[in-house]
């Protein structure tokens, strides 16, 4: 499929997962909303576009969500890819579920990596990627990072040892929503200018538009061969994007979702209750 | 009949990863920039591919670990123990909670880093480990132990943490000996009055005052632990019902490590128990050997505490 099509079919779903995402938040009565959907179009591009993602196939690449917290984003993607069925979703956060509050490896086989601690993410996906460097595999790491991940000094030692292990098979996406838990990512801890940054110790770096799925393909199409370093694109987008209320709005970071602000939410999706 | 040469137990590390690495193609050795002092260096020269170097990157290196293990990879972490477990405990805490196996080694453990001070000397590591489910706790004792215990365990399903001493000690077992993970070995079984149970840097000291308890005519037996975890339960079980008093020695705090492991299991029974360690204070800048003496874990101290409690 070319590029442009791929990325419309990949446009269309988007208001769906945002609603699986909703749903379960809405059903657990917690969760992360905000930053599960600013980040589900970037888990959508990796996983459903890009393609190369089959956990049950050694040869497929790995995928880290850094940003554990971000986990209804990827269950949403899973059900996508037909791995879980739909009504399981409503188990997320509950006793004896599959769907723990952050992904788990042990409970649920299509988890690759466990995450939720901020910081270890990208430690892990560049062993990962050392690991399939080692074996001159061609599988490839992506690591979705969020705001938190940056002010973990654990991150900024996995920038420095990916650059010096030249890890060309580690992509990176930050889901840079400009906003943590307790307000402006600024505020609470200034690491800006980022990209510059993350350029100077030896990345490649490409700041694009996170929500934009035509972009997010072109730029992975672009640099999936001749890089002799890691790859780290900054992905602007909007906290809670798609939904009004929830838009750039800190507190929805981490909260319950109530049955008529969920109705509300799901009719602006264009998506019936 | 011990063997008097005296070798530190770190000594053998650099050799046995070199003869695991010849069987397992798989291993890998992480460096934090104490290479030298870790005996990682004959490993470097011999598989410069296989010898990860991460500089003072302990927390990341665990985390790498734990990646390079998920990707099929049998890595080794070494460091001091202040860093290997007491710099990276959450990132340890994320590798045992998914089930991704392989090994930590801490080497300087407690006293045994004397001069660089109380900043260094890691007297918590058995409680902060033990703690964990799915890590298991392990304190070899002399070269030859050491180096079975990392030929076990390397590789093996758990994860793992292996407590290797800096200070020489004597060569107490053969060249063949067996590690068994969790069971502890008798290196004195002569009655029951009074019972010494010892983590790997202190078996030594604890075998010495129990020669001269012995002498005394008390009847005297001494063990090896082994494993802090797995813990021998059933054998402590059973010694605590036998004996008139179960002495515990670490080179440890006496909170949350071989004395409290102990303590956790006698409490079940009934028994008396004399916990011999660090009473819960940080060290200082000194010769092992006289920490050993101000904190009452060289053999003639260990001897005079035991009569005063028998």
């Amino acid at each position: 499929m070319e590029l442009t099509e791929l990325a419309k079919t990949l446009e269309k779903r988007a208001p769906v997962l945002r609603g699986r995402i909703l749903r379960m938040i809405n059903s657990a009565h917690a969760g992360h909303p905000g930053g599960s959907l600013s980040v589900i179009d970037m888990i959508q591009t990796v996983l459903v576009g890009w393609g190369h993602f089959d956990p049950t196939d050694h040869n497929k690449d790995w995928f880290v969500l850094g940003k554990g917290h971000a986990a209804p984003a990827f269950y949403s993607v899973l059900v996508e890819l037909g791995y879980l069925p739909e009504d399981e979703l409503l188990t997320y956060r509950k006793l004896g579920s599959r769907l723990q509050g952050h992904p788990d490896r042990n409970k649920l086989p299509f988890v690759q990596v466990n995450t939720g601690h901020l910081g270890q993410g990208l430690s892990l996906g560049v062993g990962l990627a050392l690991a399939e460097r080692l074996r001159s595999s061609n599988k490839k790491v992506y690591v979705i990072l969020g705001n938190g991940d940056l002010n973990e000094g654990q991150t900024w030692e996995a920038i420095q040892s990916a650059a010096k292990f030249s890890l060309s098979n580690l992509i990176i996406f930050l889901d840079e929503n400009k906003l943590t838990q307790e307000g402006i990512a600024t505020d609470i801890m200034n690491v800006y200018p980022l990209s510059q940054k993350i350029e100077n110790f030896g990345w490649t770096v490409k700041d694009i538009d996170g929500h934009n799925y035509l972009e997010m393909l072109c730029s992975l199409n672009n640099f999936k061969s001749n890089q002799s370093g890691p790859i780290w694109f900054t992905c602007n987008t909007i906290k809670g994007k798609g939904v009004s209320f929830m838009e750039n709005v800190p507190q929805w970071h981490s909260a319950d979702l109530p049955d008529d602000l969920l109705k509300k939410a799901l009719q602006e999706l264009g998506l019936s209750e | 009949m011990i063997d008097t040469r005296l070798i530190a137990p770190r000594d053998i590390i650099g050799k046995t990863l070199l003869q695991i690495a010849d069987e397992d193609k798989t291993l890998l050795v992480l460096d934090c920039d104490l290479g030298r002092s870790t005996r990682l260096s004959s490993f470097e020269q011999k598989f410069p591919s296989r010898f990860i170097q991460l500089g003072s990157q302990e927390q990341n290196a665990l985390s790498v670990a734990t990646g390079l293990s998920i990707a099929g990879y049998h890595p080794v972490l070494v460091s001091f123990t202040m860093f290997s477990i007491g710099l990276p405990w959450t990132q340890i805490r994320m590798a045992a909670y998914a089930h991704v196996p392989f090994t930590i080694i801490g080497t300087h453990p407690g006293f045994d880093i004397g001069p660089d001070g109380g900043t260094h000397q890691m007297l918590e590591d058995l409680a902060l480990a033990r703690v964990i489910p799915w890590l298991d706790v392990h304190t070899p004792s002399d070269i030859h132990e050491t180096s079975s215990a990392m030929r076990t365990l390397i590789g093996n399903d758990k994860l793992n943490y292996i407590r290797i001493g800096r200070q020489p000690v004597p060569v107490y077992y053969p060249a063949d000996v067996k590690f068994t993970p969790g069971r502890a070995d008798f290196w004195m079984d002569k009655g029951r009055d009074v019972v010494l149970i010892a983590d790997g840097s202190m078996i030594f000291n604890a075998y010495e005052a129990a020669r001269m308890l012995a002498e005394k005519g008390m009847g005297i037996s001494v063990v090896n632990i082994r494993s802090i975890k797995p813990l021998d339960e059933d054998l402590i079980l059973q010694l605590s019902k036998e004996s008139k008093l179960i002495v515990t020695i670490e080179n440890h705090s006496i909170y949350g490590g071989l004395g409290g492991a102990v303590a956790e299991l006698v409490s079940t029974v009934g028994g008396r128990l004399l916990r011999i360690g660090s009473q819960d204070k940080f060290g200082e800048s000194a010769s092992t050997d006289e920490l050993r003496v101000k904190h009452g874990l060289d053999s003639n101290n260990i001897y005079l505490n035991i009569l005063k409690n028998v």
